[in-house]
């Protein structure tokens, strides 16, 4: 799409044009799945934060000054909404804790952020790396799982996720880097214990 | 390369690194190796930066293996969409629309995404009151009876907040003209007027003396005084030929009084149609030390301003005088114009039963006796 298209779009969009906000929802509704799912690991939880993001954009669509590119303001809302979702299902699931040997085994991580377990087909498929990967995307602290899931999964540039974060870049740049170290050395050990 | 905000490694991610244990670097060069390494996987090495990493790792082995082991690990990561057990799974985007649309028309209450135009189109709530109270304020003034009657070009305010018909005190049905004519014909009333306002002051009462005195006298069905105004009318048909009337006028005013007799003579309910109107009634109250000779005088000057006027006088029991005058409701307010500033007017509405609509009222001076001393003579127009 032509900044031209976008521009008109928003300007529909401003008018309520439901229309307008049908095409953006078709075209951006994956990527902003996509990037919800990275960070919340849960399709449900997923879903639902997604709906939620397009109606954030229909309702506050009149303060999107363009002053930035729309998707990065689109991304900025999911990311936040993650954010929020993270904290909340962080906090559930710290009032919900019980003493593991009262825990039955069945029902160990359950919780939508809970590593998945690397099964023996996997790894006899020789998707250890990938299932590693996953598991250490969502064990990573949320602060360096949105800048891996924005640089390294939605591949957008630093400028980018400058924006969306609303960190300077030299900062996205350090970061990004200390989550980068952190996802090695967690999928190092889940080798060494595998 | 740009540094805003040095690596400053978390606690538990520096205890996990392996390169902690090397003893050849200190933390601060560790960090900047590492971040040379993230620069150079997003090409963000400048050309002799990146040449001197390249430099660098190919004469340092072990530096070597460390970068190939962060770079693996973050390629494999940006493969990740390429696998499809790690590719996140893919929405249904009408499913996902529909869903979404219904989110937003349920909480919009249906002003988006609503398939039906009167629930798209919202009026505020401001509009729909006021429309609903011009629907009730064209309603009130359908339903009035005073609507057919409403002459906005001769409304005064004390008239407007007054509103409504007077009823016709008589049961002749004819206008106020022809109301009047016996008393023009005439030119005085009889005298005997006088009684039978005295017998109207002793009908049963309402809320006060003026409101029962409307009602009694606008009550055709009242068998005493329809036997009252046949006489009456026989009275003054006849004095209508002795004076201006003509013969005709006189005979029919004979028939009239004859038939009027006739029926007070075989008490024969008339067969009108009853319906509740709207009676003005006013009350001037005055003082003055001789109210007889000044409610004579004040009939005089009353039907020298217009012979329309009605005016019978009676006395009260405190010994004052009572002159009601009653008119046509047009007239009520070139007549109060004239004669209420002689005294305190009050005015008020009622309602009677009557089978006549026409607009009547009724102007009631109260005269009650004053010391001379207390007396201020006013100013007669």
């Amino acid at each position: 799409m032509t900044p031209g298209q976008e521009d008109k779009l928003i300007r529909r969009l401003k008018q309520r044009d439901e229309e307008a906000f049908r095409q953006v929802v078709l075209l951006y509704q994956q990527k902003v799945f996509g990037l919800v799912y990275r960070m919340i690991g849960d399709r449900q939880e997923a879903e639902d934060i997604s709906q939620e993001v397009f109606i954030t954009v229909f309702k506050s669509i009149d303060s999107f000054r363009g002053e930035s590119k729309f998707s990065t303001w689109l991304f900025r809302i999911s990311t936040n909404l993650c954010k929020n979702r993270l904290k909340y299902l962080r906090r559930r699931a710290r009032d919900r804790t019980q003493p593991l040997d009262k825990t039955p085994p069945g029902e160990m991580n359950h919780t939508p952020l809970a590593p998945a377990p690397v099964t023996p087909d996997k790894v006899a498929q020789g998707r250890q790396l990938e299932a590693a990967l996953q598991t250490a995307v969502r064990e990573l602290d949320e602060e360096h799982r949105v800048l891996i899931v924005l640089r390294d999964l939605q591949g957008l540039p630093y400028s980018e996720i400058s924006e969306i974060t609303g960190l300077n870049q030299g900062t996205v740049k350090s970061r990004l880097h200390r989550a980068r170290v952190a996802l090695k050395n967690k999928v190092r050990r889940r080798y060494d214990t595998d | 390369m740009t540094q805003t905000d040095p690596p400053r490694p978390d606690t538990a991610e520096a205890l996990d690194d392996p390169q902690e244990e090397t003893p050849l670097r200190d933390d601060a060069d560790q960090a900047l190796i590492e971040e040379t390494f993230s620069a150079y996987i997003d090409g963000e090495l400048g050309d002799a930066e990146r040449e001197r990493f390249e430099a660098e790792i190919a004469e340092d082995e072990a530096l070597r293996a460390e970068f190939e082991e962060f770079r693996e690990t973050i390629l494999a990561l940006r493969s990740l969409h390429a696998v499809p057990d790690a590719e996140p799974p893919q929405l249904d985007p009408d499913a996902f629309t529909r869903k979404l649309e219904g989110t937003i028309r349920n909480r919009s209450r249906g002003r988006f995404f609503h398939d039906d135009f009167f629930y798209r189109t919202r009026v505020p709530y401001e509009v729909f009151a006021v429309i609903m109270l011009g629907v009730i304020a064209a309603m009130l003034y359908i339903l009035s009876p005073a609507a057919p009657d409403h002459d906005p070009s001769k409304a005064t305010p004390a008239r407007d907040a007054m509103g409504g018909t007077p009823e016709e005190r008589r049961g002749d049905p004819g206008d106020d003209d022809e109301g009047a004519a016996p008393d023009e014909a005439n030119g005085e009333r009889p005298d005997d007027d006088g009684d039978k306002d005295q017998a109207t002051d002793d009908a049963p009462t309402r809320d006060d003396a003026e409101a029962d005195d409307a009602e009694a006298e606008a009550n055709p069905g009242d068998d005493a005084e329809n036997a009252e105004e046949g006489a009456e009318d026989k009275e003054n048909a006849e004095e209508g030929a002795e004076g201006e009337a003509t013969a005709d006028e006189g005979a029919e005013a004979r028939d009239d009084a004859a038939k009027g007799g006739e029926e007070a003579g075989n008490r024969a309910p008339p067969e009108v149609k009853q319906m509740r109107v709207e009676m003005m009634v006013y009350t001037i109250s005055l003082r003055d030390p001789n109210p007889s000779q000044r409610a004579q005088a004040l009939t005089r000057q009353i039907r020298a301003t217009s012979r329309a006027f009605q005016v019978s006088q009676t006395a009260t029991r405190g010994g004052g005088q009572k002159l009601t005058v009653r008119m046509d409701k047009r007239q009520v307010a070139s007549f109060l114009q004239a004669f209420g500033k002689l005294g305190r007017t009050r005015g008020m509405r009622t309602y009677v039963e009557s089978a006549d609509v026409t607009p009547k009222a009724t102007v009631t001076f109260r005269i009650e006796g004053a010391k001379r001393r207390d007396y201020i003579p006013p100013k007669i127009p």
